[in-house]
């Protein structure tokens, strides 16, 4: 353990010098675990709505991610812990689809999921660094490193996280858990991670594997040749309370 | 209270605190834990000494690789390539939790809690 | 000095023993909590900050409020606080404890706390609140051991205490100030997202812990030979004239904000509270009671009358405490997240284990308190 006790010295001895104010607020982070800005890779996505909205009732993308990440099957709604899910377009964006007069454009549901910010209020609020931004833009959760304080969920906009009230395992037969993804535990937030696992082996996220519609378009959103830059191109695209200056990682396309 | 009270009882409290280490001086000592051993292979991805004082910290530092670094290259350790992963590498030669991990864990009262999350499934076990 | 918290009469062991039998029930409870997760709770995905944490901000501001009988004394020289200078300060430790204890019952991971400080993020205002309530603890518990205990032995406090003194003053504004920051800087929580959420608090802050000061001086006169003063208690009574005040008035503006600007955000949780959203109003009536009370406190403990009389006082007092407690240890916390950010009007309603758990903290801390009490005024007494 010697080692991790001369980082636990390292950190106390950095904070101190910032106590003293020795250093800038953002070195005492290590500079991988902060977003840098201008990355050459900024993973983000891209939802057609002119697909999703057509495929009424559809939830493959979210059959999909919660099945491979071990995301619990809670009946109580309001412990509910979810991932990607579908939402009403007029409760999704309040500020527009909301104030239209048809209703029946305001109830049409699609596709809500962690924004993964580039400015994240969670990432700000986190005490222990639990959830971090990483240099490629995906808003990442470290479950090892959580301590169920919530903040996060206070703080993000979206309502985008979800807590562990319950032991998940408890929600999760035997034979459906995927052993090759961990669950969580009992007291712990979490959220969509855009398939870590999978981008960082070169693969797509697995709502978009699973749309049959090609309603969910990933990629490289500083890249000018990427699919998701050419999905954006000429077509209006809104984000979620932009106003709030949180730069959602995610485009829903009119 | 009187004096004589308050060091009677601290005497009392602090013999209580020490019974267990005084009992346990007292005893014959246990067997060492005899954790099983994969018997097809031979090489761990560090020497065995090593591993066995400092396998937490070479699981923290692939844990923090994969997690907090998105590192996820395997490593290659004496011309065979493992991932940096608990169920996807450790377990696939240490194929038995309850044989390997438990025993020592279990003789020494620590009980790490990895598998909260991370999935031991016996019987998709080889 | 410390053996004098274990020599007290029959009413003594009493009250500890009721507040011990009320603390059990609520550790009880939290051993179910740590056994059943956090579902034992009333909160929920789109409530998922209750009455611990609510509890907590109360509470930051009675141990902030020290400030008020420290400050006229040591920098007005402000002679009827004398008396109980020691007393607020035991007040604020008391309260520092409490406060410690609601945020680790409200936690999912409890015997992960360490990591605040073994990854320390200095980017979240929870981070510096940890910090700077542990800085807090420490002052006051140093500063009121050591000028009680100067006292005891009949010698002047020692020369370095006073340094200390005069740097819990901007403290306790701090401790306060930083526990705002931990609402007022979200985006999309309009409740929170306000620049005098720090004032405000401050505000409830001066008037709830003097209140409750009070109150305790009334009791402490009545059941105990010491006699904190009457000049004391209405000096007290005065200062919470003017932070009421204060509090009413910074109320007022938010509301005015709101809804005079006519933004739907801003206005859609004072709605919630006081009217209902979607035929949901469960808080309504505490929002009301709070409302009513404090109108009728304010003409209290205005009126000089009625402020200078100590018969009438207590009930004021009181009744300025209950209208803050359930104004911000209630609905300011429960209402900032009502709407969801998706607009979902989901109702939060405490549980019972919530509740026996909040119980056994607030048992704790009167525990502690009562033990800091009887050695304060055994002091006192012999000195």
């Amino acid at each position: 353990m010697k080692t991790t006790r001369r980082e636990l010295l390292k950190r106390g001895a950095k904070t101190g010098l910032l106590l003293l104010g020795g250093t800038a607020l953002y070195e005492v982070v290590s500079g991988s675990e902060l977003l840098t800005g201008g990355a050459p890779l900024r993973h983000a996505m891209a939802v057609d709505l002119r697909r999703c909205l057509q495929e009424e009732g559809c939830d493959r993308c979210a059959a999909a991610c919660h099945g491979a990440h071990n995301v619990p099957r809670i009946a109580d709604e309001l412990r509910a812990v979810k991932w990607i899910w579908k939402d009403e377009m007029g409760r999704i964006f309040p500020e527009t689809v909301g104030r239209i007069a048809n209703a029946e454009l305001r109830e049409k549901k699609t596709v809500v999921l962690c924004n993964h910010c580039t400015n994240a209020p969670c990432v700000r609020v986190c005490p222990t660094g639990a959830t971090f931004s990483r240099e490629d833009g995906i808003v990442m959760m470290d479950q090892h490193r959580c301590i169920g304080c919530r903040y996060c969920m206070a703080a993000c906009p979206y309502g985008s996280r979800s807590f562990n009230w319950y032991d998940p395992r408890r929600f999760l037969s035997e034979d459906a858990i995927n052993p090759d993804y961990p669950t969580r535990t009992r007291g712990v937030v979490e959220k969509c991670d855009f398939c870590a696992e999978r981008l960082d082996t070169g693969g797509r996220p697995l709502c978009v594997e699973a749309c049959r519609a090609g309603a969910l378009i990933h990629g490289n959103l500083n890249d000018p040749g990427s699919d998701l830059r050419r999905a954006l191109q000429g077509r209006f695209a809104l984000r979620r309370r932009a106003e709030l200056d949180t730069d959602p990682g995610i485009y829903y396309l009119l | 209270m009187r004096k004589s009270s308050i060091v009677l009882i601290s005497a009392a409290l602090a013999a209580l605190l020490a019974s267990p280490f005084i009992v346990s001086l007292l005893s014959p000592p246990s067997p060492p834990p005899r954790p099983e051993l994969p018997r097809d292979v031979k090489e761990c991805v560090r020497p065995a000494a090593q591993m066995r004082a400092e396998h937490m910290v070479l699981l923290h530092q692939w844990r923090d690789d994969v997690v907090r670094r998105g590192d996820r290259r395997e490593v290659m350790i004496g011309g065979v390539s493992y991932a940096k992963s608990l169920t996807g590498s450790c377990m696939k030669c240490h194929r038995h939790k309850e044989k390997f991990c438990d025993r020592c864990h279990g003789a020494l009262s620590s009980a790490p809690k990895c598998w909260d999350c991370h999935v031991y499934r016996k019987e998709v076990r080889p | 000095m410390i053996q004098k918290a274990f020599h007290g009469g029959k009413l003594y062991w009493l009250l500890l023993g009721a507040l011990a039998a009320v603390a059990a029930a609520g550790v009880w409870f939290y051993l179910r909590q740590l056994e059943l997760g956090l579902s034992v709770t009333g909160m929920v995905r789109d409530v998922s900050w209750g009455l611990y944490i609510a509890q907590f901000t109360f509470f930051v501001g009675v141990a902030a409020s020290a400030v008020t009988v420290v400050l006229p004394y040591y920098l007005h020289d402000h002679r009827a606080f004398g008396k109980i200078t020691i007393m607020g300060e035991f007040l604020a430790v008391s309260s520092v404890v409490m406060c410690m204890l609601f945020i680790f019952v409200d936690l999912g991971q409890p015997f992960r706390v360490l990591h605040v400080f073994l990854y320390p993020s200095p980017t979240s205002p929870m981070f510096w609140d940890t910090v700077v309530l542990f800085g807090y603890l420490v002052l006051n518990l140093v500063i009121a051991w050591t000028v009680l205990g100067a006292e005891y032995r009949g010698t002047p406090p020692p020369g370095w205490v006073r340094p200390l003194i005069y740097l819990s003053i901007p403290w306790a504004v701090s401790i306060h100030t930083i526990t705002a920051f931990l609402y007022a800087g979200l985006p999309g929580r309009h409740l929170w997202l306000s620049a005098i959420t720090a004032a405000r608090f401050l505000a409830s802050a001066f008037s709830s812990g003097p209140s409750l000061l009070i109150l305790l001086c009334m009791a402490v006169r009545r059941f105990t030979t010491f006699d904190p003063g009457k000049e004391a208690i209405r000096s007290m009574g005065k200062i919470v004239a003017y932070a009421f005040s204060a509090h009413v008035f910074f109320i007022l503006l938010e509301i005015f904000t709101s809804f005079y600007s006519g933004v739907g955000s801003h206005r859609e949780s004072f709605v919630y509270l006081f009217r209902g959203l979607e035929g949901h109003a469960a808080l309504a009536p505490a929002l009301w009671a709070s409302a009513i009370l404090a109108l009728a406190a304010l003409v209290l403990i205005v009126v000089p009358k009625t402020r200078n009389s100590l018969r009438v006082l207590p009930l004021t007092v009181a009744m300025v405490f209950v209208s803050i407690w359930l104004e911000k240890g209630l609905g300011f916390v429960v209402g900032g997240f009502i709407p969801s950010p998706l607009g979902a009007v989901t109702e939060y309603r405490p549980t019972a284990p919530e509740i026996f758990i909040t119980a056994g903290v607030w048992a704790l801390g009167f525990m502690l308190l009562a033990a800091f009490f009887k050695v304060f005024i055994t002091v006192r007494r012999e000195a």
